[in-house]
């Protein structure tokens, strides 16, 4: 019945192509009836259910390349995990070798099988999360562990498929983009499948990708419950909220299903069917949840909208005004926090644990691709780097992370083109940029330029201030006993002058009340000193106050003639007072005030960003699991 | 960030410490004026029995 690559069918006798080396079974495209080659012999293998709709963008036929080598896809298999259906497309490569193309939620994986791999972990040892070394690809984590179950399949396959067997598998990806499936059959040794994510245009299918939102391209269909129009827009969706009546819909078997009412709906921020163009992305607005968290009795819910654009699925999020467009990332880029201590890693970039907790879908609109469920609940963990955000979400059997960017809600409202102004934001968000980052950079920068130049002045001026003394005085310390300098001069004006003050007293006090008078005018700077020394023991603790030597400045002094009055008090005591204090005049002091005046001027200005900076943080984190205050 | 208003504040700052430092103008004076009449400054021993200085305002030590 054959004839090399060309065949017959055995129930139609319609053409059969089997091109690829590898293919050992093919469905017939006019009556789909699937043979099997046994060697040189066809066997019919019964008739293949209908594809089910999903969101390919590749058909039997195209060609790609990937890493310089060229390929064409043969066929295709259709497996459910039994919330989505993905399409595993068989690829023959022109060196006689093949591969599986997957493609999920807008997402391409290239796999190779490697039959001779070893040291594959057991089944038992997987779950999601897990760190895995696998051969060729190193260090992977497991993104999914879970069962899937052959849907439908066309055109030519490596392998003898059968509706509705089910195997087990994990899928795994690594930091660098390698990506595999560990294919386990029925609970057996592993298979391993390795290779890499790709996009479409990297595997030279840029050409199926679509560059935009497909236009006007809604199913117009009537909500089995209230009889209100719905509109499909994807073919993959599974499931459906009707925005009139809260029916949730299960839409993957073709005929509507009612799974139940949902209460309590609240109003997209954003339109259902909305398009837009953000971050380069052109996506539309398919979906609407509100979800929360739980904290010690206190809810916490945030609203979500499932976008999908060229690239996929995508996330919008927002909780009291603050927004973040969110990506699917590999869980085997980011680096796990249970081995960073808290803190997550991707791309060399640290992100803290900002929350984590049990998030529930309270409420739903619009469709998904997948079947979801009011009440269903996954582990979340949040992590910051802001303006950038790591989330996880974690079921028993799957885990994904998405790459979340803050978006202002003005952003949106122009992306989206949507009336009105966005609701204020209220708080800080937890992945808002700190406006005051930016800022601080530059302006301690600018600072310490200023700074340093500043202390540069400062050291010429005292190397140059000329220190003169231009008075040396010995008061009699008597009380009353009022003592009057000579006149002397001070020039090289105005200035600032020194006047010290010192005594050897013991057990002592003596006051100086010095007047500096300028003889002509009769202007008068009056300085007092107190020159003390105490000391004694108590409770067995020595003890000392008080101090020999008094100086001040009195600034800008005038050129002139001037005499120095000095009238001292005494109280003697018990204590020894000496004959004589010594007080002395210097002319041209260099002065500290000005120049701690000015360094404080100087960096009040970055000190102000850096407590700004932190007030800023604080708020961001008074609402997360690791607020400032009981840290 | 705009740093232009930032770096025009320094260089006022710079120029208003060096104007300080030249003059000799201390901004926390430790001294009070008094201008001495010129009846006491002719007078013969005016400066030692002129009591309105201002005083010093001691009270006494330990």
């Amino acid at each position: 019945m054959t004839t090399g690559v060309s065949s017959a069918c055995p129930q139609c006798g319609a053409p059969l192509r089997f091109g690829g080396a590898a293919s050992l079974a093919a469905v017939c495209a006019y009556c789909r009836f699937a043979s099997l080659r046994t060697g040189a012999r066809l066997e019919a293998a019964g008739k293949v259910p209908d594809l089910v709709a999903t969101d390919t963008r590749l058909s039997i036929g195209t060609a790609g390349k990937v890493d310089g080598r060229t390929f064409t896809l043969l066929g295709r298999l259709q497996l459910s995990q039994g919330e989505a259906v993905w399409n595993e497309w068989y690829a023959s490569f022109g060196d006689a070798t093949w591969g599986w193309v997957a493609e999920a939620q807008g997402r391409l994986f290239v796999t190779f099988p490697k039959p001779t791999a070893p040291g594959l972990p057991p089944l038992g040892a997987l779950q999601p999360g897990v760190e895995v070394r696998l051969p060729g690809l190193g260090r992977a984590t497991v993104d999914e562990v879970n069962e899937a179950r052959l849907v439908s399949f066309e055109g030519e396959l490596p392998v003898r498929p059968d509706v509705g067997e089910r195997w087990r598998y994990a899928d795994c990806s690594t930091e660098s983009g390698g990506f595999a499936t560990l294919d386990y059959g029925s609970g057996g040794d592993a298979v391993l499948y390795a290779g890499r994510e790709v996009s479409y245009a990297e595997a030279g299918l840029a050409d199926c990708a679509p560059l935009a939102v497909p236009a006007a391209a809604a199913r117009a269909l009537r909500c089995p419950n209230c009889g209100g129009p719905i509109e499909l827009r994807r073919p993959d969706t599974k499931a459906f909220a009707c925005p009139s009546c809260g029916g949730l819909l299960d839409v993957s078997q073709g005929n509507f299903r009612v799974l139940g009412i949902l209460e309590s709906r609240s109003k997209p921020p954003i339109p259902l069917g909305a398009q837009g163009t953000l971050l380069g992305e052109t996506v539309q607005v398919l979906g609407f949840l509100v979800r929360s968290i739980t904290v010690d009795g206190e809810r916490f819910a945030w609203r979500e909208l499932l976008l999908h654009g060229a690239g996929g699925y995508r996330w919008l999020s927002v909780y009291n005004g603050h927004w973040l467009f969110l990506r699917p990332l590999p869980a085997g880029k980011v680096e796990l926090p249970r081995l960073t201590g808290g803190a997550a890693y991707y791309q060399h970039r640290g992100f803290k644990h900002f929350q984590g907790g049990l998030a529930r879908y309270d409420e739903i609109q619009g469709e998904f691709y997948w079947e979801i469920r009011a009440g269903e609940t996954v582990m979340t963990n949040d992590y910051v780097a802001p303006p950038w955000l790591l989330s996880s979400e974690t079921t028993p059997t799957e885990t994904s992370w998405s790459l979340g960017q803050s978006v202002t809600g003005a952003d949106l409202w122009k992306a989206f083109k949507l009336p009105g102004a966005p609701p204020p934001k209220v708080g800080v968000g937890q992945a808002e940029q700190n406006p005051f980052g930016a800022r601080l950079a530059p302006a301690w920068k600018l600072a310490g330029a200023a700074l340093t130049a500043l202390l540069l002045l400062a050291g010429l001026f005292a190397a140059r201030a000329p220190r003169q003394e231009v008075l040396a005085l010995d008061v009699p310390l008597a009380a009353g006993d009022v003592t009057l300098s000579e006149p002397f001069d001070v020039s090289g004006g105005p200035q600032a002058l020194e006047i010290t003050a010192e005594a050897a007293v013991e057990q002592a006090w003596v006051g100086l009340d010095v007047a500096l008078i300028e003889e002509e005018t009769g202007e008068t700077e009056v300085v007092a000193f107190e020159l003390s020394s105490f000391s004694g023991v108590e409770d067995g603790e020595r003890w000392s106050e008080g101090s020999r030597h008094g100086s001040a400045v009195i600034g800008s002094v005038l050129d002139g003639r001037y005499v120095l009055r000095v009238e001292p008090q005494v109280e003697r005591g018990q204590g020894l007072v000496p004959r004589t204090a010594r007080v002395r005049v210097v002319r041209g002091v260099f002065l500290t005030t000005p120049l701690v005046l000015a360094l404080l001027l100087v960096a009040a200005w970055p000190l102000l960003l850096v407590l700004r900076f932190v007030a800023f943080e604080k708020r961001r984190w008074q609402d997360s699991d690791h607020p400032w205050s009981s840290s | 960030m705009r740093t232009g208003p930032y770096a025009v504040f320094c260089a006022l700052v710079a120029i208003a410490f060096l104007a300080l430092e030249a003059r000799g103008l201390n901004l926390l004076p430790e001294s009070h004026h008094v201008s001495v009449p010129s009846s006491v400054r002719g007078a013969p021993g005016g400066y030692r029995t002129y009591r309105s200085w201002g005083g010093g305002g001691f009270r006494g030590g330990k």
